[in-house]
């Protein structure tokens, strides 16, 4: 035998595909071990048998009707059938069928090569059931972020009319672990809005889940505490580290606006940095953070900060996702940034403010899908009031 | 997460060798400290040296480092915080919940006396 020809047998060999010679009377005159491993058969078995052995009996005419016409010699390529083994299972297999001619190209038989096709199907039938699971998960997972949108409140139903008010979330999945809200402690004074915004640490489901249960708290928690945001702060803090896995953690602003006082006080769980940008002297104050994040110590004391605010002045309160937010190149968007934004714009509404920046900061990363969950509050301080 | 682990006796050194430490990868920082934890060493020293930004995951990594270390009645300390690292800390108060050190000798060295 030629290099040439052993190098070839050395290939049919070794191949994975079942690769039978078959003379012009359609009986075997070869196989290959895959062959012998695949249906079952020693070589000495299949030698000499008509290669419709390897056939169901209703599909014995199929082959047959190839044969013929690679006899005349056409290729027949990636035909799919089902063959048998010779422990009576089937196999899917591709079949291709070309003709072998001698030297003076006159055909003398065919080359049958049947590539087992069964791992295939398995993969395309885990692709399917994958596929289905996926589907399912993400339509759950579009109900839940519609639920959650439920727990944001609505900006429309605000009963203040003195302050613009204008919040909006951005989640970087369906569902998130930021939140704002508003609470109304009207047992002190018709004239007092609570806020709250808060960040989950991490995002998506778990976060999520988290975030529901805080604004249940919250609210419960308002209802007894009224304005008292320490006693509320001190409450959530426990209810968070009973209830969060070890090592999540959330920032948390809790505010009390007085319209009449023109004042505000807080109390801020590691939430910042948060601004009232003082329209008159064109300058920001940073209302500082209070306490550690909840989740961080079981026993935290935070204790309660106030400021005033004049007409036009604005609150800001945002989530980390807008200066931490990168852009492709791998820069920051900064909380200084943030702030030149913030100046420019400080004579928009609250909700122009807000769309604006939340867009920028969209822009900024150039994603569809934001790495964090970014929001932000913005409260306009009164224009009239008597 | 490039994180060189040390075992220097009285505690065990880890040295992040990243300039985030972020959501990618501060799952991996925790799970290495509760490696730790199981073999019984629970005193730690985290040096942050080559850390330039620590996101709010990264801290949780840490505080849970810190409460699982403290519940084994161990420690976790932290040592070379960069200047934005540490206004990170002190932004959220947590400055208090740590014991910070210059460097992670002057942190190692904390836990001979």
């Amino acid at each position: 035998m030629d290099e040439v020809s052993s190098f070839l047998l050395s290939v049919i060999e070794s191949s994975d595909d079942a690769i039978i010679g078959l003379n012009k009377q359609g009986d075997i005159v070869s196989c290959n071990p895959a062959t012998e491993k695949t249906y079952g058969y020693s070589g000495k078995e299949l030698i000499g048998e008509q290669i419709t052995k390897l056939s169901l009996p209703d599909r014995i005419k199929e082959i047959s009707l190839i044969l013929l016409r690679t006899f005349n010699g056409e290729r027949v390529a990636h035909f799919q059938t089902i063959l048998l083994r010779k422990n009576g299972t089937t196999i899917p297999v591709s079949l291709s069928i070309s003709p072998v001619t001698d030297k003076h190209d006159l055909i003398v038989g065919a080359s049958f090569i049947a590539r087992d096709l069964s791992r295939h199907f398995t993969f395309e039938k885990t692709l399917r059931e994958t596929e289905r699971r996926y589907q399912q998960l993400k339509s759950s997972l579009e109900l839940a972020h519609e639920v959650q949108e439920t727990l944001l409140p609505s900006i429309n139903n605000m009963t203040f009319p003195e302050l613009d008010v204008y919040a909006k979330t951005l989640y970087s999945e369906d569902v998130g672990g930021d939140y704002f809200d508003f609470y109304y402690p009207e047992t002190v004074s018709r004239n007092i809005l609570g806020i709250a915004v808060g960040d989950v640490s991490g995002h998506g489901t778990s976060a999520a889940l988290l975030m529901a249960m805080v604004k249940g708290a919250l609210q419960t928690e308002a209802e007894h505490s009224q304005d008292n945001l320490e006693k509320i702060m001190d409450r959530l803090n426990k209810f968070f580290s009973r209830h969060a896995e070890n090592g999540l953690l959330m920032t948390l602003f809790l505010g009390v606006v007085d319209v009449r006082l023109r004042s505000i006080k807080w109390c801020s769980a590691g939430q910042g940095p948060v601004y009232i940008y003082h329209t008159n002297g064109q300058c920001f104050e940073e209302l500082s953070c209070t306490g550690s994040p909840l989740g961080a110590l079981d026993e935290m004391k935070n204790e309660c900060q106030s400021s005033k605010f004049r007409e036009g002045d604005i609150l800001i309160v945002g989530t980390d996702g807008i200066w931490e937010a990168l852009s492709p190149a791998g820069e920051m968007f900064s909380v200084e940034r943030f702030r030149q934004l913030l100046a420019t714009w400080h004579q928009k509404s609250s909700k122009e403010i807000c769309t604006r920046m939340l867009a920028r900061v969209k822009q900024f990363t150039a994603q569809d899908k934001l790495y964090d969950d970014t929001s932000l509050m913005i409260i306009k301080f009164p224009v009239v009031i008597n | 997460m490039n994180l060189q682990i040390e075992d220097k006796g009285a505690a065990v050194l880890l040295a992040i060798n990243e300039e985030r430490l972020d959501a990618h990868n501060s799952g991996e920082l925790k799970n290495q400290m509760l490696k730790l934890f199981e073999e019984g060493k629970n005193n730690l020293v985290v040096d942050l040296q080559a850390v330039r930004f620590v996101d709010s995951s990264g801290l949780g990594a840490l505080v849970s480092g810190f409460k699982n270390a403290s519940s084994r009645n161990g420690n976790l300390k932290l040592s070379g915080l960069q200047l934005q690292v540490k206004s990170m800390f002190e932004l959220t108060r947590l400055h208090r919940v740590f014991e910070i050190y210059t460097d992670s000798a002057e942190a190692l060295a904390s836990f001979q006396q």
